[in-house]
């Protein structure tokens, strides 16, 4: 239940399709690494085109399928995270909005929520999206766009993006295209200071062979 | 849309109001569009008032301009490819437009999930192509109400053309019946009292029974023989007058006073002529939906028939009268002999009334 624990009570937005649009795809070097975080969870960032590679290595023809479906992922990121020794997959896509990176992260596979078992079949591989800052120190900030930020907006009659709400918990799911989700990021980050992310959800990575 | 005049219904005042109702449909429209079946927001009116904006100018140029300048002339294939230029220019307009102007126009709204381009050209054609038909439409009534007022007015100056020539048969006649009925006076004749009850018999039927639209032949024939009777008084008896009648249906009914100003012609001219006697024909001859008339009277000399002012009634005041009562449904024809001057009148009647 990692994934559920990962996001567990915070706000973050979510949506069924990805941020970004191809042409705005920037992979970046940096985060490619082992990290730890503030909670001290452990990330292994690899770049995708590496993982895809090592996938065709096994030769096992399921492995080989599936490194021909994550084929559109080759400019992204696999993140292995792991939290009191349970781990979760994540796919992760680089993209530049205003010369700004960001990051669009979903899970690929959580260790307890098998896709083949019940539990798996419930669940619904939503995208996040984070702003990315890599700061002199070789730290890195992952800060996620809050779902009140669509809220009020909501609430001020001053969007239209196509969304619904999980029956279950009033969770709100944007439901726009990726062109859609794009223009949307795009108009937000020029009216917006960096301030308005991460305010409820925020990870900070250092290396983890830094000291403390 | 061009007014005819400020009092008609599709005047100034009707244009403005009309225009301002259709463009407040226009934009109820696409209201009711943007906010895609729930309740509209204030982001869907700026929207669809920001879309409205786009449209105004192909609209009008398109409705205002190349409709009454190429389409109403007949500059189909001009119109065409300028109509399609409008939708080609104005579909690149919109790229422009929604994916960095309106953006800068309205910097705190997020008009995101709305429309694809296609949609919103193909949004804009629809409302292209409705308004000028909308136009178009609204031209043929104003086209319409013209041409009835142009009916209308062409009516009343026939009817009053009519009534124009009616007034010009009476008080010419009354001149010389009166004339007459005063020679007989002085001459203390008693065929007066017989002359008053004929002509008070023809003024009735010119007064009260000639203002309709139709009368019976048989009336007409009645009014000819109490005209003929009653000129005997006035010649002495000196003209030879034959009036052979053939009718068949004796409800069969045409325009009043028709053939009486020929035969006040007939009887002025003939009159006039140098022969001893006067000889005037008639012939009146009814069947089916045809009536034919024809009257003949001794030849009379050129100079008198110069003379229409003083004769009263000219043939080309009849001749006027026919085109008038009997459009496309009568013929009239003059005959100038060297001793005989005939006139024949040809009706036919759609339907025998």
């Amino acid at each position: 239940m990692i994934a559920g624990i990962f996001l567990l009570n915070s706000c973050v937005l979510k949506s069924l399709q990805p941020f970004y649009i191809q042409e705005a795809i920037s992979f970046e070097k940096a985060l490619v690494g082992n990290w730890n975080d503030q909670e001290k969870s452990q990330w292994h960032i690899v770049s995708f085109k590496t993982k895809l590679a090592e996938e065709k290595a096994k030769k096992d023809p399921l492995a080989i399928d599936m490194s021909a479906y994550f084929e559109r992922y080759r400019e992204g990121y696999f993140i292995t995270y792991t939290k009191n020794d349970q781990e979760a997959t994540f796919v992760a896509m680089p993209f530049k909005i205003h010369g700004k990176l960001f990051i669009d992260m979903t899970l690929i596979e959580d260790m307890s929520n098998n896709p083949t078992n019940l539990v798996g079949q419930h669940i619904i591989k939503a995208h996040t999206v984070a702003k990315v800052t890599i700061s002199d120190d070789k730290q890195i900030r992952f800060d996620w766009l809050d779902d009140e930020r669509i809220k009020e907006l909501q609430k001020a009659e001053q969007i239209k993006l196509s969304y619904t709400t999980i029956h279950v918990d009033d969770t709100l799911l944007l439901t726009a295209t990726s062109k859609e989700l794009y223009q949307f990021l795009e108009k937000f980050v020029a009216n917006n200071t960096d301030e308005v992310w991460g305010t409820s959800d925020y990870a900070i990575l250092k290396p983890a062979n830094a000291k403390p | 849309m061009q007014s005819l005049n400020s009092s008609s219904i599709f005047g100034r005042n009707y244009n403005i109001v009309f225009n301002i109702v259709l463009w407040f449909l226009y934009y109820a429209i696409l209201v009711v569009i943007f906010s895609q079946g729930e309740v509209p927001k204030k982001v869907d009116y700026v929207y669809a008032l920001s879309y409205l904006f786009f449209m105004l100018v192909p609209i009008v140029i398109s409705t205002y301009i190349l409709l009454p300048k190429l389409l109403q002339r007949r500059k189909y294939i001009v119109f065409g490819i300028t109509f399609l230029g409008i939708c080609v220019l104005f579909g690149q307009l919109y790229t422009w437009y929604f994916d960095h102007w309106i953006d800068t126009i309205f910097s705190d709204y997020y008009f995101i999930s709305y429309q694809t381009k296609i949609q919103a050209i193909t949004k804009l054609i629809v409302f292209l192509i409705v308004s000028v038909l909308l136009n178009i439409f609204v031209s043929w009534l104003q086209y319409n109400e013209q041409r009835n007022r142009v009916l209308q007015l062409e009516n009343q100056r026939i009817q009053w053309q009519l009534s124009h020539l009616r007034s010009q048969i009476n008080p010419h006649f009354l001149f010389n019946s009166l004339n007459v009925i005063y020679a007989l006076a002085i001459e203390k004749k008693e065929e007066i009292q017989e002359a008053i009850v004929q002509l008070s018999d023809v003024l009735r039927y010119i007064i009260y029974d000639a203002d309709t639209e139709q009368i019976a032949l048989k009336d007409e024939i009645k009014l000819l023989k109490n005209y003929i009777a009653f000129q005997k008084f006035r010649t002495h008896g000196l003209e030879e007058v034959s009036f052979e009648t053939n009718v068949v249906d004796d409800s069969f009914t045409i325009y009043p006073m028709l053939f009486l100003p020929l035969l006040e012609n007939a009887y002025k001219h003939g009159m006039t002529s140098n022969e001893a006697k006067t000889a005037i024909h008639i012939t009146l001859l009814q069947e089916g939906t045809q009536c034919t008339f024809r009257i003949e009277n001794s030849a009379i000399h050129s100079s008198e028939m110069k003379s229409e002012n003083y004769s009263g009634v000219g043939l080309e005041n009849i001749k006027n009268n026919l085109e008038i009562v009997y459009p496309n449904q009568h013929q009239f024809l003059i005959e100038k002999m060297a001793n005989t001057f005939t006139v024949t009148i040809v009706i036919s009647q759609k339907s025998k009334k």
